[in-house]
C-alpha cells in the first residue's frame, strides 16, 4: 500500500494511519468505543453520532473523543 | 409545606433549591450517598478526553444511579473552555452525551482566578440559545454583563461568591444584593465560591433562588454529613426570605418592654 493511499490521523494526542476512506465512525469502532459512549470532534468541531459514518478523515485531522465525567 | 416551594426554569419544574456538583468525591459510594443527602434538584456533570482503555472507576454511574433515585436532573458543564467556539463545541458533545439541552456555561478568562470571559461568555450564550439550549451561565457579579446575558435569552444567571474551589463565601454581598434588586424577575443562583452552610443560607436570605456548591461538600471531613448541612441551610436561608428579615437598626432597641419599671437611674 503506497502513501497516498492511507492518511495520518492524530487520535487522542497519538499520530495514527489508516487507509483513505476511513470514515470516524469506523475509528470510533476500531478504538473499542460503544459508539453511544463517547462524543467526537474533528479539528475542534463536533461532528454529531449521526454523521459519523459519512465523515471520512482526512490527512493531517486531529481527532478527539470525549466522554462523560464528574464535574462541579 | 418544606418552605423552599418549587421553582422553575425553563418549564421544568424543580422541588429543591440546592444545586450540588459531582467532582472531587472520595469514592462513588461517598458521592451516592452525598447526593442522597442533599436531595439537590441538579447535579452537574462535566466531559473529558476519552482515551482508550480509561475508566473512571464508576463516578458515573454513580451520579446516574443517585440522581435518578433522587429526582435530580443531570446540568453538564463546559469546563475547561477558554473561548466561545470551544465552548459551544464542548455544549454541543454534552447535549449529545447526556441527552439534554441545559448546559452550564463556563468560558474562563483568568487562569489564576477563574473569572469567567465576559464577551467569551455572551458570545457564546447567544449561540447556543440559538442553538436551543436551555444556557445557564457562570458569570460575575457585574450588573450590566448579567443583562446581557439575560437579553441573550439566559433563563437564570450564575454569578460567583468567589472564585471556584477556593470556600471564601460571599466576597461582595452589595454587588449580588444589588443584582438580586435590580434584576427582580431574574432566576439567581450563586454558583462557586461558597464553603460553609452558612454561606448558602445568606444567599437565600438575599433572596437568591438557589446555591451551587460542590468543593465545600466533596471535600469536607464527611461529605454526607455536610450535604445534610447544606440542605437544611438551604431550607433555613429561603424559609427565612419569605418570612422576611426584620430592618437593621444603628442603635439598641430593648427587647423586653420594661418601660417605667427599670429601678436605677437612667442612663443617657
Amino acid at each position: 500500500m503506497d502513501e497516498t493511499s492511507q492518511v495520518a490521523i492524530e487520535l487522542n494526542g497519538e499520530i495514527r494511519t489508516f487507509p483513505l476512506g476511513t470514515t470516524l465512525a469506523t475509528v470510533v469502532a476500531e478504538r473499542g468505543y460503544d459508539p453511544i459512549s463517547v462524543a467526537t470532534a474533528i479539528n475542534g468541531s463536533f461532528v454529531a453520532r449521526h454523521m459519523r459514518q459519512a465523515c471520512m478523515l482526512g490527512q493531517g485531522d486531529v481527532v478527539v473523543f470525549f466522554a462523560p465525567m464528574v464535574g462541579g | 409545606m418544606d418552605g423552599q416551594n418549587t421553582w422553575r426554569v425553563a418549564g421544568v419544574e424543580l422541588a429543591s433549591r440546592f444545586l450540588l456538583g459531582s467532582a472531587g468525591y472520595p469514592s462513588p459510594r461517598v458521592l451516592m450517598e452525598s447526593i442522597h443527602a442533599a436531595r439537590p434538584a441538579v447535579v452537574t456533570v462535566g466531559l473529558k478526553r476519552a482515551f482508550a482503555g480509561g475508566a473512571d472507576n464508576g463516578f458515573v454511574d454513580a451520579i446516574h444511579q443517585a440522581a435518578l433515585a433522587v429526582g435530580a436532573r443531570l446540568l453538564p458543564n463546559t469546563a475547561g473552555c477558554r473561548t466561545a467556539r470551544e465552548a459551544v463545541q464542548l455544549a454541543h458533545m454534552a447535549r449529545e452525551l447526556y441527552g439534554t439541552d441545559w448546559i452550564k456555561l463556563e468560558v474562563v478568562g483568568d487562569d489564576y482566578t477563574l473569572q469567567p470571559d465576559p464577551s467569551e461568555l455572551l458570545d457564546a450564550a447567544r449561540t447556543l440559545v440559538a442553538d436551543g439550549f436551555v444556557v445557564w451561565p457562570y458569570c460575575t457579579d457585574d450588573l450590566v454583563g448579567c443583562r446581557r446575558l439575560l437579553d441573550a435569552g439566559c433563563p437564570v444567571l450564575m454569578p460567583w461568591g468567589a472564585p471556584i474551589g477556593s470556600g471564601q463565601g460571599l466576597l461582595n454581598p452589595w454587588a449580588l444584593r444589588t443584582l438580586r434588586e435590580r434584576l427582580p424577575d431574574a432566576t439567581l443562583i450563586v454558583d462557586a465560591g461558597i464553603g460553609a452552610p452558612s454561606h448558602a443560607a445568606l444567599a437565600l436570605e438575599m433572596g437568591y433562588d438557589a446555591v451551587l456548591l460542590n468543593s465545600a461538600v466533596a471535600h469536607a471531613g464527611d461529605p454526607v454529613a455536610m450535604a445534610e448541612a447544606f440542605r437544611l441551610a438551604v431550607l433555613a436561608g429561603r424559609v427565612a426570605w419569605k418570612a422576611g428579615a426584620m430592618a437593621r437598626q444603628d442603635f439598641a432597641v430593648p427587647s423586653t418592654p420594661t418601660g417605667n419599671y427599670a429601678l436605677g437611674p437612667r442612663i443617657s
